[in-house]
């Protein structure tokens, strides 16, 4: 699978890049919401990986652009968050098209397993 | 955009205006009760009384009968009781601003400390994971030994980074956080440190993988019940916040401008009236 990760914090972009990379997928990671919506436009993925809590441009400011181009529904946008958002606010945003949420801390065994099911 | 702008610049002109008669209003209020009051007395002191002045007489050799200076009195303590209770309503609406700021940055400072340590405990499952998978192919594969030798130190290393990122978290937002969140995490640290242990190659290993990880799971779930998600997150995020609070240091400058602005034209309009 093509896998888009936009996350700002460096740790954890460089260890999925050697988990998911090692377990067949193809992962690219981007630092900021700016790149990551570029590259959005720029390439199909068949996930995305998207952290909420970003500086200068944060994860809402991807999908409100995302919803606004209209690409929010073409792309499998995964939430990959350690903010506490409420239910009721991801619930929302599954509403606008995102896809699911993914909460941190998650075990690599889990984020596998998830990713594989979204495969199928 | 231009029509929002207009309306609130009216809107503004009408809130100077109104601030501007509320002030002239007060002086002529005081400068009447004031002078009543005092020119009577003046007036009354400067002559011989009478005793056949009437009850509202105010006029040479007069003095204030009581009623009057009753009505006087009570007319400024009444403007005053009014003044003072404005001053005091203003007073409390600014604590009260903060004191909800101060809330506020509260709500942001903890959610920002629960967000890194949950970032970071991601990074410790993530490379003992990685450490996990790493040790057999260490033991198996010979030819690349070196190779998963570095990544297994690299990961180590890491963890210790972490470890000391987490504890600073922990000593800079202490007051934001709970203090048994702080305890079990500062034990977690702990469990991680003697975790470690040298094998015969003289490379470090981690004991006990699945009881770290079921302890930061565990540890989150106390993170979720004793700092449960309230506000939504996009509420917290220091981005907006501190567009507000620009917005609002903005606004405050612009009243200050327009102040000016509208005294420059009434003086204009003034002089051209003239």
């Amino acid at each position: 699978m093509k896998i888009l990760g936009i996350d700002d914090n460096a740790d954890i972009n460089e260890l999925l890049d050697t988990i998911l990379n090692g377990s067949g997928h193809e992962f690219i990671y981007v630092k900021s919401g700016i790149e990551g919506l570029k590259l959005i436009h720029e390439k199909k993925f068949d996930i995305v990986l998207l952290d909420l809590a970003m500086p200068e441009f944060s994860g809402f400011d991807v999908i409100n652009s995302l919803l606004k181009d209209g690409l929010l529904t073409k792309q499998k946008i995964i939430l990959f968050t350690a903010s506490s958002v409420l239910d009721a606010e991801i619930e929302e945003l599954v509403k606008k098209g995102v896809h699911s949420c993914i909460r941190k801390p998650v075990d690599v065994d889990l984020l596998l397993e998830k990713l594989e099911q979204l495969q199928v | 955009m231009v029509l929002m702008t207009s309306s609130s610049s009216t809107q503004s002109y009408y809130e100077i205006a109104n601030r501007i008669v509320m002030i002239a209003l007060s002086i002529s209020i005081i400068f009447l009760a004031e002078s009543l009051y005092f020119g009577n007395q003046a007036l009354a002191a400067s002559s011989n009384v009478k005793d056949d002045c009437p009850v509202f007489s105010i006029k040479n050799g007069c003095d204030l009968s009581g009623w009057l200076h009753l009505i006087i009195d009570g007319l400024i303590a009444a403007f005053l009781g009014i003044f003072f209770h404005h001053l005091a309503h203003k007073q409390s609406l600014k604590l009260k601003k903060i004191v909800d700021e101060h809330d506020a940055m509260k709500k942001r400072r903890r959610e920002f400390a629960i967000q890194s340590l949950k970032n970071h405990f991601t990074t410790l499952l993530f490379s003992m994971s990685l450490i996990n998978k790493l040790e057999p192919m260490y033991a198996s594969d010979t030819k690349n030994r070196d190779n998963i030798k570095d990544q297994i130190t690299r990961n180590y290393e890491l963890i210790s980074r972490v470890i000391s990122d987490i504890k600073n978290i922990l000593l800079f937002l202490n007051d934001v956080l709970e203090p048994q969140i702080i305890n079990d995490v500062n034990k977690l640290c702990q469990t991680i440190h003697q975790g470690y242990v040298k094998d015969v190659d003289k490379q470090l290993r981690l004991i006990d993988y699945t009881e770290t990880k079921n302890k930061i799971n565990g540890l989150c779930k106390t993170f979720d019940e004793l700092h449960p998600a309230v506000v939504p997150v996009q509420e917290l995020f220091p981005r907006t916040s501190s567009n507000l609070q620009s917005n609002n240091r903005t606004l405050n400058k612009l009243n200050y401008q327009e102040i000016a602005l509208y005294c420059r034209r009434l003086l204009k309009k003034i002089d051209s009236s003239k």
